[in-house]
């Protein structure tokens, strides 16, 4: 059930409106409301000619118009007006100029409070998330002085772009192991552990040494670049299965990256989309920016305070400006006096309090 | 050289290497090192999440236990140091750093190793300093108390960092070394985590033994992660001296700020991993010290003359040269098939450092169970009814990180 409104005020009504519209009662056979007890019949005296009746004609309707324009009296709206319900009316298509006025407009077949929210979900969507598109909004930068070695320039990747590198050809240049170590593991007993349980066995879990064959149900086809193309990247859960189902542990908020609202979420839901899958949601630009572009060295000892900054003392320090404490007075030069006499003296000592009175 | 620097891991290495061979692609270009700034989570298998201090919705097996198991290699020479979420037993096994993986390095404790003319050094854990002046007395299985602890940040290590003196060129650590907020736009920083204002204020914010280690080790990069948020610094070390440029970087989630490329001066390839010399040194001369019970030390910052064992090292990796030990595995890595299998839980003798040990001609003491007077150290670990000690106060090491994660982590780009 839809409740019809039209909150349109009508203008004041004028002289040729009120004889306009009385025009139209007449052409149109109607009796609006705001004609009163308005005849036909006293409305034929056009025959009288004398200006002064119809002058007192005119304020009589006038009188009545302005009495029918109060507001107990529901004024239907023109009847040529189509409003379209658009909850009903899908094919309906606002007119442009109607359309524009529909911030002072209320003539919505609808609930209000719909509207509302519908339009702050338009709001919405005017924030764009290019979560691999994240253009720095610091201060220009002004490049690192002083340090002993230079950090990463910001073009520094121009000097590579002609080097092509074969990912594919990357080495497995894997450090720290060799073909076959067979060092003789000593395993320290469960000394004086209640829960120390038995060590296993190590013919059940040493298994040739490094031969890197592929374990469990993950095989890994390419030893050194396995992890590329290895089946199970997600990650593995207690209670899962080798290769967890990609919708498992949905808790929303996947597709909204950076905006972790959840302390947990990225157990749970954000880290879901693994960054094998899509790399670009992992890489952000500014990881191969300067990150102290804008910083100014600050010369200070931690151990101590801050000794010396750009940044004025109160800035710096953490106290309030009304008690940032006070600048160490010069030391001031002694007063010299010229006699020995007690009166000289304490003449001396007023007239140097009068001088720096003022 | 270009360094890739990344925040937290927590086990994600999926991911992570994922977009550093997409950056490549897209920007052809190569990255010579990944350097992971904690919370790499090199949980092996199921018994590993019983030394992982994460809240029980956490504990997952993530993806480090394929790189570990050889199923698939890392694609880039990775290094890093631990956090405060960790496989704590494992990390222990390489106290002295080593293989964690094959292509994966864990710096150790604290450690410095080179990578090329490239020297870099870590320490790991965060700070605490209920727990600075203790040796480290947690062994595994862990009570629910030490597996709290046992990533709390020694004061030995601090000392045997403290003792190096040839310059370093890039430094990690997990916490942020305190004060260093100062130096950069931490109005900006409070805008995005305003949680953190109090304690910026109050400069409680970040390791106390980090900025120590700053101010004496001045490197000219530093890099940490913990606060899962980017911050830039940049601290002249006095007038006209040397300058260090922080920055700290976020977890691997899309969107977010996890990684950072560097291009450092070096010289040509190919790099690889090697033993530091003057770290060596350090580590033989300092490991009669060796804490490792609750008992309470004071190292101090005292320098020690060195030069004799300085001459015996160089001796050392002449004959033997500088490459670190292989990757050897200790305990079966998980298998999906059969989940729920268990090993062992105790502590496991890695060759990797047995080797290291010998090399030095240092005793091997990681599992020493007994103090200093012979007696045994309470290696019985609490059932789960059994109380965790409260008057420690744990709860701003996870708590406030992984719980206000998501607010207000508006990318600054």
């Amino acid at each position: 059930m839809f409740i019809y409104f039209c909150m349109t005020m009508p203008p004041p009504l004028t002289d040729d409106a009120i004889w306009e519209r009385s025009s139209l009662c007449k052409l149109d056979r109607c009796f609006p409301p705001f004609c009163g007890d308005f005849t036909w019949e006293s409305y034929s005296g056009e025959k009288m000619d004398e200006s002064e009746k119809r002058r007192e004609r005119l304020k009589t309707m006038r009188m009545e118009a302005a009495q029918a324009e109060l507001p107990s009296s529901p004024v239907p709206s023109a009847p040529g007006v189509h409003l379209s319900n658009p909850l009903v009316d899908s094919s309906a298509t606002p007119n442009t100029t109607e359309s524009s006025n529909a911030g002072r407009r209320f003539d919505y077949y609808t609930d209000p409070l719909s509207a509302f929210s519908s339009s702050k979900r338009r709001i919405i969507n005017y924030v764009p998330i290019h979560p691999g598109n994240n253009i720095p909004m610091g201060p220009v930068p002004s490049g690192p002085s002083g340090g002993m070695r230079s950090p990463l320039p910001a073009p520094w990747t121009q000097r590579h772009l002609n080097r092509p590198l074969n990912q594919t050809q990357r080495e497995p240049s894997v450090s720290g192991m060799r073909p076959h170590s067979s060092y003789p593991i000593r395993m320290m007993g469960p000394f004086d552990s209640p829960r120390g349980g038995s060590v296993a066995s190590s013919t059940t879990w040493n298994q040739p040494r490094h031969s890197y064959a592929a374990r469990g149900p993950c095989p890994s086809p390419g030893y050194g670049m396995g992890s590329r193309t290895n089946p199970c990247s997600g990650r593995i859960s207690d209670n899962q299965g080798p290769c967890p189902s990609p919708a498992y542990g949905i808790s929303g908020n996947q597709f909204n990256p950076g905006s972790d609202t959840g302390s947990r979420g990225e157990r749970y839901g954000t880290n879901l989309v693994t960054a094998k899958e899509k790399p670009e949601l992992y890489y952000k630009r500014s990881m191969l920016e300067d990150p102290w572009r804008s910083l100014k060295p600050v010369v200070g000892n931690l151990l101590g305070t801050v000794m010396n900054s750009k940044t004025p003392d109160c800035k710096k320090s953490w106290l309030p400006n009304s008690i940032c404490p006070e600048k160490v007075e010069e030391p001031r030069e002694p007063l010299q006096f010229q006699s020995d006499s007690l009166a000289d003296c304490l003449s001396s000592s007023l007239e140097a309090a009068v001088r720096e009175a003022t | 050289m270009k360094i890739a620097v990344e925040g937290c891991m927590h086990g994600d290495l999926d991911n992570v290497y994922a977009t550093l061979l997409h950056l490549e692609k897209v920007e052809n270009t190569k990255i010579d090192l990944l350097i992971c700034c904690g919370d790499f989570q090199a949980v092996r298998n199921k018994n590993d999440l019983e030394s992982l201090n994460v809240p029980s919705h956490y504990r997952s097996m993530n993806s480090f236990w394929k790189y570990y198991s050889g199923q698939v290699v890392a694609p880039v020479p990775t290094v890093f140091i631990g956090g405060n979420h960790e496989a704590s037993n494992y990390l222990w096994e390489l106290y002295y750093g080593g293989w964690a993986a094959p292509n994966v390095y864990f710096l150790g404790f604290a450690g410095v190793i080179k990578f090329g003319n490239i020297r870099i050094g870590g320490i790991s854990g965060i700070f605490n300093q209920r727990h600075y002046h203790l040796g480290h007395y947690e062994r595994p299985p862990y009570n629910n108390n030490d597996i709290r602890s046992v990533y709390h940040v020694r004061e030995y290590d601090v000392y045997k960092l403290m003792q190096v003196k040839e310059p370093i060129d890039i430094f990690v650590s997990h916490d942020w070394p305190r004060g260093i907020t100062d130096y950069g736009n931490w109005e900006q920083l409070i805008h995005q985590k305003p949680y953190f204002e109090k304690e910026i204020k109050e400069r409680t914010l970040g390791s106390k033994a980090a900025a120590e280690l700053l101010d004496k080790l001045k490197p000219p990069y530093w890099f940490s992660a913990h606060l899962h948020c980017k911050f830039p610094a940049v601290i002249q070390h006095g007038e006209g001296g040397p300058i260090t440029k922080f920055l700290a970087l976020d977890k691997c989630i899309r969107g977010r700020n996890f990684m950072q490329i560097l291009e450092i001066e070096s010289d040509s390839g190919p790099h690889e991993i090697q033993y530091d010399e003057e770290w060596l040194t350090i580590t033989k001369n300092s490991h009669g010290l060796f804490p490792l019970t609750r008992k309470t030390t004071q190292f101090g910052s005292q320098q020690v003359d060195m030069s004799e064992c300085r001459e015996w090292i160089r001796e050392k990796l002449r004959t033997r040269g500088c490459k670190p030990f292989d990757f050897v595995q200790t305990v079966p890595s998980y298998d999906p098939v059969h989940a729920n299998a268990r090993s062992f839980l105790g502590h496991c003798r890695n060759p990797q450092t047995e080797m290291f040990l010998q090399l030095l001609e240092l005793p091997y003491l990681l599992d020493r169970t007994t103090d200093d007077q012979g007696r045994r150290k309470s290696l019985m670990p609490l059932n789960s009814s059994d109380k965790v000690d409260h008057t420690l106060n744990y709860g701003d090491e996870y708590i406030d990180i992984d719980n206000l994660d998501g607010i207000g982590l508006v990318d600054e780009d």
